[in-house]
């Protein structure tokens, strides 16, 4: 398990902590689309739970979009604040708003909280991130590190060590919670990277949670999710194994597609 | 201390507001009819509970720059002392009113950023092409920097050309009182004892201060009755100030923009029959530079502006931060905004903000006594 903070964490992207209304989960944002430059770290996608709630609560007060008062509450009718139709709306107010969270902005802001409390160090502060040569760059990630650390920096052998190797038989045993699953140039004509947070080891099951927009959810539907991979062939490569995600296995699960269509696929702990 | 001076003063201010009281339904009037009101297509703010906004009259602040004008080149016409502060508060209104008239009747621009610029010297097919974006790129750097502190409309003057204009009118100043007038302008009054004879450094200081506080009782422009509540509290400082000094000609001006202030602000208090817009804010914070320095109070600029630059540091700090560290050091800039959304309602905001301010004065003047 991941320590209790981190775990606290992973529950407010699952559930923003908006004030009295619940099982918000928080949407995917992935700033290449918008191209955001100097921007809030919340609105390109780096974001914690608390700073997303309070930039949708200030969005909402300065354009009046009527959804939260200056106190933060819920302005939905109050006897319905716990119907999914506020919740839908919040969502979408969220998505259409650029608020949400990439998976490496959610992997680094868990990550940091949980190296934090077990072994009071600060990651973001420990990892190489630009080279010192390139001054200008190294300044600008140096003073905003969440903002420059992507899957490419976790990836990185100077920062993460390489733990299993996908072709050979998975052993569950191996792995610990809080380290990742790299997938590098996956997706639709390899373009995307992503990265995959290994949250709990139970005997044969390895729960993960990630911040990931598939195709079939349309514009609304993204955001961070939990899921399971469970070993069903014990001699065989991780990728054989069965991976369940939002009740979808096999190819219909596109976390698990995803991962068969990398090019690289490797799974690293943090050398923090 | 002079009561004839002070009786005098009284006299400016009230011929002054009584004038303003008169003439403000014309001015209304004129602004209805010529449409220069704040409107939905240009300013994305008027939402919500600002939609009552919608259609107030802007450029109220002529109410103040027309009637100051006019009492001082009536009545009180110093070409040593009153000249300077009439001339640059003309300048910074002038570029005002050309911003509020852009923003309503204005065309959208595109202006080139320097990404594109760097693009366009290394693609296009002219060679002399190739020169003019080489050589029009510290202008492109300079506007992209300065862009960062503007508001990202794309109407009106831009950030880098109100900076340009602005610079222009405190050089203009500042030359003026170099070489035209005499050595009182060019002594800084320190706070207890003595004062000091700046030279020719008056020039940056004047360009810098009247550029920076037209810019701070700009952004604190922003609610109704704030600005011009704030700046009758400081005006009525330095009124005091030239009264216990004796100065003759400030006194009364002083006086007449406190007259002129008092009848704006009570069309302006919440609901506003019309609003300061541009001209007001920067004509009269450079007025309010300008007399800080002709009084020789410039070390209490700070003090006697003190909610305006709390308001335009608010701002910097806040745009500091959020590019270099990606937060929010207050839930919104200008400071005003941040206890808005902080749940205080219009009025509760802006009568703080006259306490607080007052107090900052009332120091300011203490100190000056001292």
């Amino acid at each position: 398990m991941l320590s209790p903070q981190a775990e606290q964490m992973i529950y407010e992207y699952l559930n923003l902590p908006f004030k009295d209304i619940a099982g918000i989960r928080c949407p995917y944002l992935n700033n290449s689309r918008h191209n955001q430059r100097g921007q809030l770290r919340v609105l390109v996608g780096k974001g914690t739970p608390a700073e997303i709630v309070e930039e949708a609560h200030i969005i909402s007060v300065h354009y009046h979009n009527g959804l939260f008062d200056k106190n933060g509450n819920c302005c939905l009718h109050n006897d319905h604040i716990h119907h999914p139709a506020a919740v839908e709306k919040i969502r979408r107010f969220l998505i259409d708003n650029n608020l949400g969270i990439e998976c490496s902005g959610f992997v680094t802001q868990v990550l940091r909280v949980h190296f934090q409390e077990t072994k009071q160090k600060d990651i973001v502060n420990e990892m190489r991130l630009v080279n010192p040569a390139r001054l200008l760059r190294w300044l600008i990630s140096r003073l905003r590190p969440v903002e420059n650390i992507n899957v490419k920096t976790y990836a990185d052998s100077r920062n993460s060590i390489f733990v299993i190797d996908a072709k050979k038989a998975f052993d569950p045993a191996a792995l610990q919670a809080g380290d990742f699953i790299i997938l590098l140039e996956t997706g639709p004509g390899n373009k995307r990277n992503h990265i995959i947070l290994i949250r709990d080891i139970q005997k044969n099951v390895v729960h993960y949670v990630h911040a990931r927009a598939w195709t079939n959810e349309g514009q609304f539907g993204h955001g961070v999710s939990e899921g399971t991979i469970t070993i069903s062939k014990p001699k065989a490569g991780i990728l054989e194994q069965t991976w369940e995600e939002n009740g979808f296995t096999g190819n219909k699960n596109e976390t698990y597609l995803e991962a068969k269509q990398a090019k690289t696929f490797e799974i690293r702990r943090l050398k923090a | 201390m002079d009561v004839s001076l002070l009786k005098e003063s009284l006299i400016y201010l009230l011929c002054s507001a009584v004038g303003a009281f008169l003439w403000a339904p014309v001015l209304t009037k004129l602004l209805y009819k010529y449409n220069i009101t704040r409107r939905s297509d240009y300013d994305h703010t008027l939402q919500g509970e600002r939609k009552i906004k919608t259609g107030t009259p802007i450029m109220g602040g002529l109410l103040v720059i027309i009637t100051v004008t006019l009492v001082t080149i009536l009545f009180n016409w110093e070409r040593k002392y009153t000249y300077v502060p009439i001339g640059t508060m003309g300048l910074a209104a002038l570029l005002g009113a050309a911003d509020d008239i852009l923003n309503i009747t204005g065309t959208r621009r595109r202006l080139r950023n320097l990404k594109h610029t760097l693009i366009l010297i290394r693609v296009h097919k002219k060679w002399f092409m190739k020169i003019w974006h080489t050589l029009s790129l510290p202008w492109i750097a300079f506007q992209d920097f300065t862009g960062m502190f503007g508001s990202k409309q794309n109407r009106g003057l831009q950030a880098h050309e109100k900076l340009l204009l602005q610079f222009t009118a405190g050089a203009i100043t500042a030359w003026w009182v170099y070489t035209k007038l005499g050595e009182h302008w060019h002594t800084l009054q320190l706070p207890f004892d003595g004062t000091i004879s700046v030279g020719w450094l008056i020039i940056p200081i004047i360009i810098f201060l009247v550029m920076f506080t037209a810019n701070a009782v700009n952004v604190t422009d922003g609610m109704d009755g704030l600005a011009g509540g704030s700046l009758i509290i400081t005006f009525l400082g330095m009124m005091m100030l030239s009264w216990i000094e004796g100065l003759t000609a400030f006194a009364p001006l002083n006086a007449t923009v406190v007259g002129a202030l008092i009848a704006y602000t009570y069309f302006n208090v919440k609901p506003a029959r019309f609003q300061m817009g541009d001209v007001g804010s920067l004509g009269l914070g450079a007025l309010l530079a300008i007399n800080a320095i002709a009084i020789q109070k410039t070390l209490l600029i700070p003090l006697l502006g003190f909610i305006f630059y709390i308001e335009i540091f608010s701002v910097i700090l806040q745009i500091l931060s959020r590019r270099l560290f990606g937060r929010r050091l207050f839930k919104m800039a200008p400071l005003h905004h941040h206890f808005e959304i902080k749940g205080w309602n219009e009025e509760k905001t802006v009568m703080r903000f006259w306490i607080v301010h007052g107090f900052a004065v009332i120091v300011a003047v203490w100190l000056a006594l001292n």
